[in-house]
């Protein structure tokens, strides 16, 4: 419910005000949800992000004309399935699955959950800078892959059709992504280890 | 013990879907195997966090770019529908061209600037000026209709009363003009070592004063280059290009000073050609493209740190000499860098915000 409020307010600013904040916040409540859906349907990396662009395009270009819209949240859903559906059917695939508790999947999305907590701790402040820092410098085509990994939660399968790559590569891309990222982390596992063994010293002395 | 690394650990599927708690199934197995094995557990609520971070980093990042994007189009779109119903333009179709070409490009136009921009026809009151940081382009539409796409660093001012008389602008850095003819109010473009004045044209001026060297490059129409050391004026054809040294010790430098081999000195040169695509290098920057011609390491990595808004340090003072060529487009810094010391062996480090460069 705490939802739908935002989005109708967001809503309401963007159509009366023509206010481009607002229309971003729509934008980045959406992204990830519709991407989520569009690749679950079987497109590619590329095609789901135009089709989520222009959806969002010609939401601005007829901000003027949108006043009449009473669910904002139903009309930007219908939009872009119609969207997809287009696209799918002009390249004549049509796979993928169907998406069932597409409302939970939305919540999931976009609810604030335990990650916006995680930054709480103070220590986890410097390491969400290095780890920023770090995918900062990610080419686009790594970028997208760790996106659809650690974002969108997508199976290496999924990923590997979505950019025409092998599931190795995808693997490989991960895998390379998260070394070079652990390496340049402070080593606090040895911390750890250190504490592990004087339990053990301490159970067993 | 568990027997996975942390690099395996943090690539595993069923893991980060317990950490991002996508997965029922798999939530329960890793809550199980932490129960099973405590010695583990520090070391997995570290890995945990590190996904999550990872996952809060990454979706940010994207985000940014998407919406990047998404403003460059309704940019040109709005443009567009400017566009076709204004009447000063003469060169929309190769300009349509090479924005296209630049999809890329990532502009982040003010909208309220560009509003004001276009609806005065009148000359501009009070300067304007446009600044843009490291890793950054904008495009811009003059008052006089007139188009420019600035690079990376650099700062452009907008005279007061430009479009009255004459239409003058000041650059510190990198921009490509495509000029809306006006023979009457002719287009000045000063920079620290030169101005150039054209009528209609589209041309490209570098001139960084923090680099060796200033250069304007003539795509199509003429310009006229006013050199300010030499007191003197040259006239550039299509596809020529002025390249001009700094001062190194005092007074002037004579045009027809010796060149050193590596190094052309001041003077008249043609546009460099890029071999795989036949594009003109000088421009390629507007297409989002990375080209380096001969360049000497020293002049490249100035680029490099303009363009990806890094700072890049050359160790060793042999390295800034060697010449380079290359072309990139869309790759990470890294990348970037490993690619090049694949031709020329050298060695690269980040340490804190720094990248360091050695033997």
């Amino acid at each position: 419910m705490r939802n739908d409020i935002r989005i109708n307010h967001c809503w309401k600013d963007f159509v009366l005000n023509e206010s481009r904040e607002s229309y971003y916040e729509l934008y980045k409540h959406y992204y990830a949800y519709l991407c989520y859906i569009g690749l679950k349907k079987g497109m590619g990396t590329e095609t789901v992000k135009d089709t989520i662009n222009d959806v969002f395009l010609y939401l601005w270009e007829k901000r003027k004309t949108l006043g009449h819209i009473q669910h904002p949240h139903n009309y930007i859903l219908t939009f872009f399935h119609r969207s997809i559906l287009k696209k799918i059917e002009q390249s004549g695939k049509i796979q993928g699955e169907t998406i069932e508790n597409i409302d939970e999947i939305h919540r999931y999305f976009t609810e604030p959950s335990i990650e916006e907590n995680i930054l709480d701790k103070e220590n986890n402040k410097r390491l969400s800078m290095l780890v920023n820092r770090h995918l900062n410098y990610l080419p686009r085509q790594q970028r997208e892959v760790m996106y659809q990994k650690f974002f969108l939660g997508l199976s290496y399968a999924e990923i590997a059709k979505a950019n025409k790559l092998s599931v190795n590569t995808v693997y490989n891309t991960v895998y390379t992504a998260m070394q070079k990222l652990r390496s340049s982390l402070p080593a606090r596992v040895v911390a750890s280890l250190i504490s592990a063994c004087v339990a053990f010293f301490l159970i067993f002395s | 013990m568990l027997h996975l690394n942390d690099e395996e650990l943090l690539a595993d599927e069923s893991f980060i879907n317990y950490c991002l708690g996508h997965n029922e199934a798999d939530i329960r197995k890793w809550n199980k195997i932490i129960l099973d094995n405590p010695a583990d557990a520090i070391r997995l609520d570290e890995l945990r966090t590190i996904v999550l971070l990872t996952s809060q980093g990454i979706q940010n990042i994207e985000l940014k770019n998407q919406i990047a994007e998404l403003g460059r189009r309704i940019d040109l779109s709005e443009e567009e529908a400017v566009a076709t119903t204004g009447s000063v333009y003469k060169s929309r179709s190769i300009w349509w061209t090479l924005m296209t070409a630049a999809a890329c490009i990532v502009l982040i136009t003010g909208t309220t600037i560009f509003y004001r921009l276009q609806k005065s026809t009148a000359p501009v009151a009070s300067p304007l000026s446009y600044i843009t940081k490291f890793a950054e382009k904008k495009s811009l539409v003059l008052p006089d209709g007139s188009k420019v796409i600035l690079n990376a660093g650099s700062k452009l001012i907008v005279d007061a009363g430009f479009g009255k008389q004459d239409r003058k602008l000041q650059l510190d850095g990198e921009a490509f003009f495509d000029v809306v003819h006006d023979s009457s109010k002719p287009f000045v473009v000063q920079t620290s070592r030169m101005d150039v004045k054209v009528l209609g044209t589209a041309f490209n001026v570098k001139a960084y004063e923090t680099d060796g060297t200033s250069e304007a490059s003539l795509i199509r129409g003429s310009v006229e280059l006013s050199l300010k050391n030499e007191h003197r004026k040259v006239t550039l054809s299509p596809n020529e290009k002025y390249l001009l040294r700094a001062d190194k010790t005092h007074g002037n430098i004579p045009a027809e000073v010796a060149p050193a081999a590596h190094e052309p000195a001041s003077g008249l040169l043609p546009v460099r050609i890029n071999k795989e695509d036949t594009a003109i290098v000088e421009v390629s920057w507007t297409q989002d493209k990375l080209v380096f011609v001969d360049e000497p390491f020293e002049e490249l990595v100035k680029q490099l740190e303009r363009w990806y808004g890094v700072k890049i340090e050359i160790a060793d003072p042999l390295l800034k000499k060697i010449q380079l060529t290359a072309s990139f487009r869309n790759e990470g810094i890294d990348d970037v860098l490993a690619a090049l010391s694949f031709s020329k062996p050298f060695n690269f480090e980040r340490k804190n915000d720094v990248i360091m460069i050695y033997k």
